[in-house]
């Protein structure tokens, strides 16, 4: 009887163990797949989603910095505005790669290389140096070569470490571009989201790529060579045809992983255009307007700069009937600066919709703007007692049903209908059910799209169904001119820089036409919206010959080449990197004079303490790079930060120069001390 | 149970030691019946104060107010003739809890059973919220000659309504909040916040003319009054116990127990909630968690006595079994309103997810043990698991433990001055496994662009080279009783410290990713423990027991990570303040932040309290830019009292509580300073402020005063002074140690008071025994904190069990009285 239960006891306990390791096999999640098993044409898709949107919020903030728009939130105002710049805004272009980018690109190329890949190693190789070199524009120094693997505190890297790893990577990229992949290894085609696997596309950008990067030593006279940067461009894009651009589109209602924005839209939109809070600057808006002081009307103004509605009257089953166009005019931060400093720097207002008649009472208690503001209406040929009432210093303003106006009884706001906002709408975010695929116009209600009445006809390069532009071929050309210009070949330069500006109209003109293909230039209630229509090419050939453009190569500057292609980037990190190599309006670079006239510190500038620079001059007086994000880098990993730069966390950090943005190692690693 | 040495039988789970609830059986007998009844009633005791003299506001730099769309109250002092609404303390109310238990209990010679029924119902001071669970249970035991057989099982059901208590009122991108009551601690008090509804059911805003409601927060009424959180919880328990004894000195033991419950979390927001444009027509969504764990042991015990000596010898095996699966379905977007269901949604509009977790352990442990003359007792144990978490080629590890006691009052002459003395000692180590899956790196759901299909990686990075953590400890201690046990004593001092700790913190997103699991550092821990009792009166008819407490534990991380500063173990970041332990003997409750700095000496080294910097860039007191430790959470000591006197029938009970030390940080407080609601704004009738410190480039001692009336010149910028007033407060605000006290508290943590009618009862049989009983809880508190409980921590106890010590908007602690009555039959 003992002995029996000993065997049992003994059995059970062999059985057990014998079985023990397969029971404890259960530690892989049944429901994901893991970073080993994901397939290269799932990777890269990802890969290209999640850059376009990392570069599509640098793009926008840099913007702000650089003079392209207005925002009137509190971190976005202290890039566009007062320039007492707020690490809020540090943060979201560096999670975003590092965190939805960088480990997938470390990922890919180790799968990739053990199925012989070749051109999946080299797209990763391109993710590489488009990522960092987007961060070393950034931020200067962060992790480079120990990042994105899980590392717990990896050290970072000084900036000339960091462009030197992206040209490799470029070259790398090129060589296995250039190899046959080993057999059995997936086609590119199968997952590429932006060239459709044309391998020579790829290359393209490649050189591409390396041409803008070069360009950004143009301050070292040892490492500058005009030479290497115009072969470069020899192998790059040579037409808009090899152009890569990352695909914007509004078919799909999903939100992403860790931000909640679309997943299809693109990058540029979901930052630019999102929401409510962003206006064209008024410096952009002039050279749109006004370049070199000619007073022509740029034909490309009514497609970037948004219009409103006004003057809407409703028909009988509450239709817009009549209305008018008004274009947004643009937001005054470094001249007078008059409405800011009227209402405060963040205090643009959005306009609402007036389902039915609205009446405001505005006190006006100062005797001018009383009357200037009574004198607006009678110019608006609105009619007292029926459409407004002044008496004493009340003024009651009553808003027709269909009207865009502004909900407030600050009489400083009424008048903000003028700045347009640059919202578009999508599917995942009108929360509107009714607006089609096809209508991406921002309606500020239901009530208002029922109508048909349009807030904002939104601006062509940050619409959800805008192109992303990565590399084109009109930033090309401007290079070439810049280069050119550079090296004394005005008449060389001169024909780059003319071949840039067309370049940049016939992708405006090929996209504007395909979405009036595609039935984007109306709404649902008949209304026609010319901003989406192609221009008039009898405009283009007028602004050619105009005095918007310079007329003769000896006649060419700098200053023509640099701001027609700040007007073609826009919405573009390069134009404040162009920005720093030409010292902002400091004026202070070769003999090109003041590149960008006008770019300067206004009269709501509150930024002494991150710049630090008493004069134009001086480096340390313009904004020149970002401050890690304070949290998730500085903070997380501040040992290894301050160990490279000590003055990472200086309230000042903002005007430090980027090592391209130095004239010298010696100067760049002595901002480093 | 305390300490590691517990862990060799319970596992790795018990490393910080093991409460054993001993299920109550029925005695041998007569059946009887006890049936308990409970009503307590509780309020919020401490509740935030705000200022009612300046309203809605702020001032642009160059002086021009802005009003519309503007939460905080920085604008004009608001007329005399306005209504101030008390917001706050209208909204909370007395919350109730009815507590009833019946239970029915006998046996015989051979077997016994126990069977109850219990439901608790709760109402909590946050409208809309409420808590209803009812248990059933059974225990029963038969024996059938040497064999025991005994099994128990119980059946609950949960009903929580968890709105505004778990979802927050700043609901962004159309995702669940933080759970915190911001919202309401800083609405402007010039508006009603019970107005929270327009007559055409749509919400009632206060800025809905120039905020979007995706830009807007909405009203916690809103959210009490139209959306519907709860959760349901069904729960069975169940577990057989055979014990088999083959001898008087052998018997063997197997077990099972099952543990089994679903929850269903219910979380609808109304169309119309401040939330992303896509999600203003309606959100539900329901999440199905279900939870199964099994565990078996197999155990034998051989006991002998051989002479003086006792000795015996324990081997079991266990294993253990986690399944957990979790459905989540979710949509958005009602197409008819009032229908509230997932069919009343387009397809492309509903999503769903599984997570399955599973985590399986086996066990092979023994403990042999002997003592010498009921004097001397030496045990040691040893225990390997196997762990499905941990990486294979680590997925097994070994703990042992050694533990002593010596009576050495058995050779001492009996005495009436020192009754019993003890001295006890044990070293032990305990090794823990990991998470499931953090072995790997897992990918996010699908996303379609277009004609392709993007997947990338999670932003928790694995690890395939984890190992198990191990935790080692030692305690000494002793007990000793003196004047024929009048008077008693109990003391330990214990240490501890765990290596490998496995931790998967925020750290760099430079590394690819925002957690990462990894074998981070050590963790040690120092703390003794006093415990002196005493029978002070002790007559017929008048008792007074007495206990006093008093401990202390240090807590400090050890080697970590090179190159990281700060360990941040949770997501306890308020304010300007996080959570945080600091390696290399730092605080393991510390708390970073930020400061001002203070004046240099001739050597460039800031002087410790010296005057502070004042920055010429900004007109304001200079920070410093790095991370400091600004405190350290720990109490220096807690105590507590506990006192029972008897006077016949009657008895009072009463436990004091004492702390000393320990920082809390009063981000409740910040965010009022912030938001121009704090009463300490109202410095000066906010009609100028004044700075005193230091040039931070010159030296040279300055002060300026900041008139409301006046305009300055900084650097080349002209400010209003009531936009320098408020930069003020916010560079106030941001100096962290402005909001940190070391905190001393004596709090009457409850009273009672019971009597016994069981005389008056004598004279009749039904009846066996009654009592009634009284009690109050958290009446009193004598502190030197200023602003609620210190006992609140972020956000109600949302930011988790690392947001002690930071008072962050949280939903304020109560105070209750109860009365309740037992009757046995």
């Amino acid at each position: 009887m003992k002995e029996t239960k000993y065997i049992l006891i003994g059995c059970i306990l062999l059985v057990s163990f014998a079985s023990c390791k397969k029971w404890l096999d259960v530690n892989t999640d049944p429901d994901n797949p893991n970073n080993q098993s994901v397939l290269l044409e799932n990777r890269v898709p990802w890969i290209q989603h999640f850059y376009q949107y990392t570069a599509g919020v640098t793009n926008y903030r840099t913007s702000l910095q650089a003079g392209v728009y207005y925002s009137n939130t509190g971190a976005g105002n202290s890039f566009s505005t007062t320039w007492q710049c707020s690490s809020a805004n540090s943060t979201t272009p560096y999670q975003t790669w590092f965190v939805e980018v960088s480990s997938n690109v470390v990922d890919l190329y180790n799968s990739a290389q053990k199925q012989g890949a070749y051109h999946y190693m080299a797209v990763a190789d391109v993710f590489n140096a488009l990522g960092y070199m987007q961060m070393l524009d950034l931020y200067g120094e962060m992790p480079y070569t120990e990042a994105g693997t899980g590392n717990p505190s990896p050290k970072p890297d000084d900036g000339k470490t960091i462009y030197n790893g992206c040209m490799a990577h470029l070259n790398e990229a090129i060589s296995l571009f250039n190899k046959p992949q080993e057999t059995g290894a997936p086609s590119l085609a199968s997952g590429d989201l932006w060239n459709g696997g044309d391998v020579s596309k790829w290359i393209k950008l490649c050189w591409g790529l390396k041409a803008r990067y070069m360009l950004k030593l143009s301050k070292k006279a040892d490492l500058f060579n005009a030479d290497s940067v115009l072969y470069c461009l020899s192998q790059g894009p040579q037409s808009n045809a090899d152009n890569t651009v990352g695909p914007g589109y509004n078919n799909s209602t999903v939100t992403d992983y860790l931000y909640g924005d679309p997943v299809v839209t693109n990058g540029n939109f979901d930052y630019a255009a999102y929401g409510n809070s962003i206006r064209i600057s008024q410096y952009y808006y002039n050279l749109l307007t006004d370049m070199n002081g000619s007073g022509v009307v740029d034909p490309r103004m009514s497609k970037i700069v948004p219009a409103t509605m006004v003057n809407v009257r409703l028909n009988g089953s509450g239709q817009v009937d009549s209305y008018d166009w008004k274009r947004s005019v643009g937001v005054d931060s470094y001249g007078a600066a008059t409405r800011l400093l009227k209402g405060g720097g963040t205090s643009i207002q959005t306009a609402s919709y007036a389902a039915t008649p609205q009446k405001i009472v505005y006190n006006i208690t100062d005797a001018t703007d009383h009357a200037n503001f009574v004198d607006s209406l009678v110019k608006m040929d609105k009619i007292p007692g029926q459409d407004y009432a002044d008496s004493g210093t009340y003024v009651r303003v009553t808003y027709p049903a269909g009207s865009i106006y502004i909900n407030s009884s600050n009489y400083i706001y009424a008048g903000d209908t003028a700045y347009v906002s640059m919202r578009s709408n999508a599917l995942a975010t009108s929360g509107n059910p009714a607006q089609p695929a096809n209508d991406v116009n921002w309606y500020p209600t239901k009530d208002a799209y029922s109508a048909g009445v349009i807030g904002s006809t939104g601006s062509f390069q940050v619409r959800p169904v805008s192109d992303q532009e990565i590399l084109t071929y009109h930033e090309m050309c401007f290079i070439k001119a810049e280069v050119e210009l550079r090296k004394g070949d005005a008449a060389d330069a001169y024909t780059a820089y003319l071949a840039g500006i067309r370049a940049h109209f016939d992708l405006m003109q090929a996209k504007l036409a395909e979405w009036q293909g595609a039935g984007f230039d109306k709404n649902a209630a008949g209304v026609v919206v010319p901003d989406m229509q192609p221009m008039n090419p009898a405009d283009i050939t007028a602004y050619l010959a105009s005095g918007a453009v310079a007329q003769s190569a000896g006649s060419l500057t700098m200053a023509d080449i640099m701001l027609q292609k700040y007007i073609a980037m826009g919405c573009s990190l390069e134009n404040w990197n162009d920005m720093r190599r030409f010292d902002f309006s400091a004026g202070d670079i070769g003999g090109f004079g003041v590149v960008y006239p006008g770019y300067q510190r206004g009269p709501l500038f509150t930024g002494s303490a991150q710049l630090t620079g008493g004069a134009p001059n001086d480096p340390r007086y313009w904004m020149r790079r970002w401050m890690l994000p304070p949290t998730y880098e500085l903070n997380y990993n501040s040992i290894h930060t301050l160990a490279l730069n000590p003055h990472a966390a200086d309230p000042n950090i903002w005007s430090m120069p980027v090592w391209w943005d130095c004239a010298t190692d010696d100067q760049y690693y002595g901002y480093l001390k | 149970m305390k300490g590691a040495a517990a862990a060799a039988l319970y596992g790795s789970r018990a490393a910080d030691g093991v409460v054993l609830i001993t299920t109550k059986k029925g005695e041998e007998g007569r059946v009887r019946v006890d049936f308990n009844s409970k009503i307590s009633t509780s309020w919020a005791n401490k509740l935030p104060e705000v200022q009612t003299e300046f309203g809605p506001g702020v001032y642009s730099t160059n002086g021009v107010l802005s009003t519309d769309g503007v939460y905080s109250s920085w604008g004009p002092k608001i007329p005399a003739d306005s209504t101030i609404y008390d917001n706050i303390g209208n909204f909370f109310r007395h919350g109730v809890i009815y507590d009833n238990n019946v239970n029915v209990s006998g046996g015989s010679k051979n077997g016994s059973f126990y069977l109850s029924g219990s439901n608790f119902k709760q109402t909590g001071i946050v409208p809309g919220t409420d808590y209803d669970k009812t248990t059933f249970r059974f225990n029963g035991e038969q024996k059938y000659g040497n064999l025991t057989i005994n099994a128990n099982t119980a059946y609950s059901v949960a009903n929580t309504n968890r709105t505004l208590t778990t979802a927050g009122l700043w609901a962004g991108l159309g995702y669940s909040g933080v759970g915190s009551m911001q919202a309401l601690y800083g609405w402007p008090t010039t508006y009603n916040i019970k107005n929270y509804i327009n007559p055409d059911g749509s919400q009632h805003r206060i800025y809905a003319g120039t905020l979007l409601l995706e830009d807007d927060r909405d009203n916690p009424y809103w959210i009490i009054n139209e959306d519907n959180l709860t959760s349901k919880t069904d729960r069975f328990t169940g577990g057989v116990n055979a014990n088999y004894k083959v001898t008087n000195w052998w018997d063997v033991t197997a077990r099972l127990g099952y543990d089994q419950y679903t929850t269903n979390d219910y979380t609808y927001i109304a169309p119309g909630s401040a939330l992303a444009p896509l999600f203003q027509n309606g959100r539900l969504s329901k999440d199905m968690v279900n939870y199964t764990y099994i565990t078996t042991t197999v155990m034998t015990n051989f006991h002998k006595t051989i002479g003086d000596f006792d000795a015996h010898l324990l081997l079991g095996t266990t294993s253990e079994d986690f399944n957990t699966k979790n459905q989540n379905l979710w949509g958005y977007a009602f197409s008819t309103p009032g229908t509230i269901s997932f069919n009343n949604m387009e397809n492309t509009n509903k999503f769903f997810t599984d997570a399955t977790t599973r985590r399986r352990l086996v066990g092979a442990y023994g403990e042999v043990g002997a003592s010498y003359k009921s004097m001397v007792y030496l045990t040691a144990t040893g225990r390997n698991d196997w762990s499905s978490t941990l990486p294979q080629q680590n997925w097994s590890y070994f703990y042992p433990s050694v533990s002593g006691s010596f009576i050495f009052t058995q050779l001492l002459p009996a005495s009436n001055i020192l009754t019993f003395g003890k001295l006890r000692a044990s070293w032990a180590r305990v090794g823990k496994d990991a998470n499931p899956y953090a072995t790997n790196t897992y990918e996010n759901p699908p996303i379609t662009i277009g004609n392709f299909m993007g997947v990338g990686n999670q932003y928790y990075s694995g690890n395939p080279n984890l190992i198990p953590e191990i935790q080692t400890s030692w305690e000494v201690g002793g007990t000793f009783r003196f004047l024929n046990d009048r008077l008693g004593l109990d003391y330990t001092y214990y240490h501890n410290e765990t290596k490998n700790q496995i931790a998967q913190p925020r750290l760099a997103q430079s590394g690819g990713f925002i957690f990462s699991a990894l074998n981070s550092g050590s963790v040690i821990n120092n703390g003794m423990e006093v415990a002196i009792n005493g029978k002070i009166v002790s007559q017929k008819d008048f008792t007074w027991d007495a206990t006093l407490n008093f401990s202390y534990n240090r807590g400090r991380l050890g080697a970590f990570l090179p190159g990281v500063a700060y360990f941040y173990p949770t997501d306890a970041q308020f304010g300007t303040i996080k959570s945080a332990s600091i390696p290399n003997g730092g605080y393991f409750l510390g708390m970073t932040g930020q400061s001002y700095l203070h004046a240099n000496d001739a050597n460039g080294k800031e002087i410790p309290n010296g005057p502070y910097q004042i920055d010429p860039t900004t007109g304001l007191y200079k920070m410093n830019t790095a991370v400091l430790v600004v405190g350290n959470r720990e109490p220096d000591y807690i105590g507590g009292f506990v006192n029972t006197l008897r006077y016949k029938n009657l008895t009072l009970n009463f436990l004091l509580d004492i702390r000393i030390g320990g920082d809390v940080f009063n981000g409740t407080e910040y965010a009022m300073v912030i938001n121009g609601l704090s009463k300490q704004t109202l410095l000066n009738d906010r009609q100028s402020v004044t700075i005193t410190g230091v040039n931070s480039g010159s030296g040279t001692d300055t002060t300026i005063t900041y008139n409301a009336n006046q305009s300055y010149t900084i650097g080349s910028t002209t400010y209003s002074g009531t936009n320098m007033i408020q930069r003020y407060w916010s560079n106030y605000a941001a100096n962290s140690y402005n909001f940190i006290t070391s905190v001393n508290w004596l709090k009457l943590r409850s009273v009672s008071l019971t009597y016994d009618f069981s005389n008056v009862l004598k004279n009749q049989k039904v009846i066996k025994g009654l009592t009634a009983t009284v009690v109050g809880t958290n009446l009193l508190t004598w502190t030197n904190y200023k602003g609620m409980d210190p006992e609140v921590s972020a956000a109600g106890g949302t930011g988790g069990s690392g947001s002690t010590g930071i008072d962050y908007l949280g939903v304020p602690a109560v105070a209750s009285f109860s009365f309740g009555v037992n009757v046995k039959f």
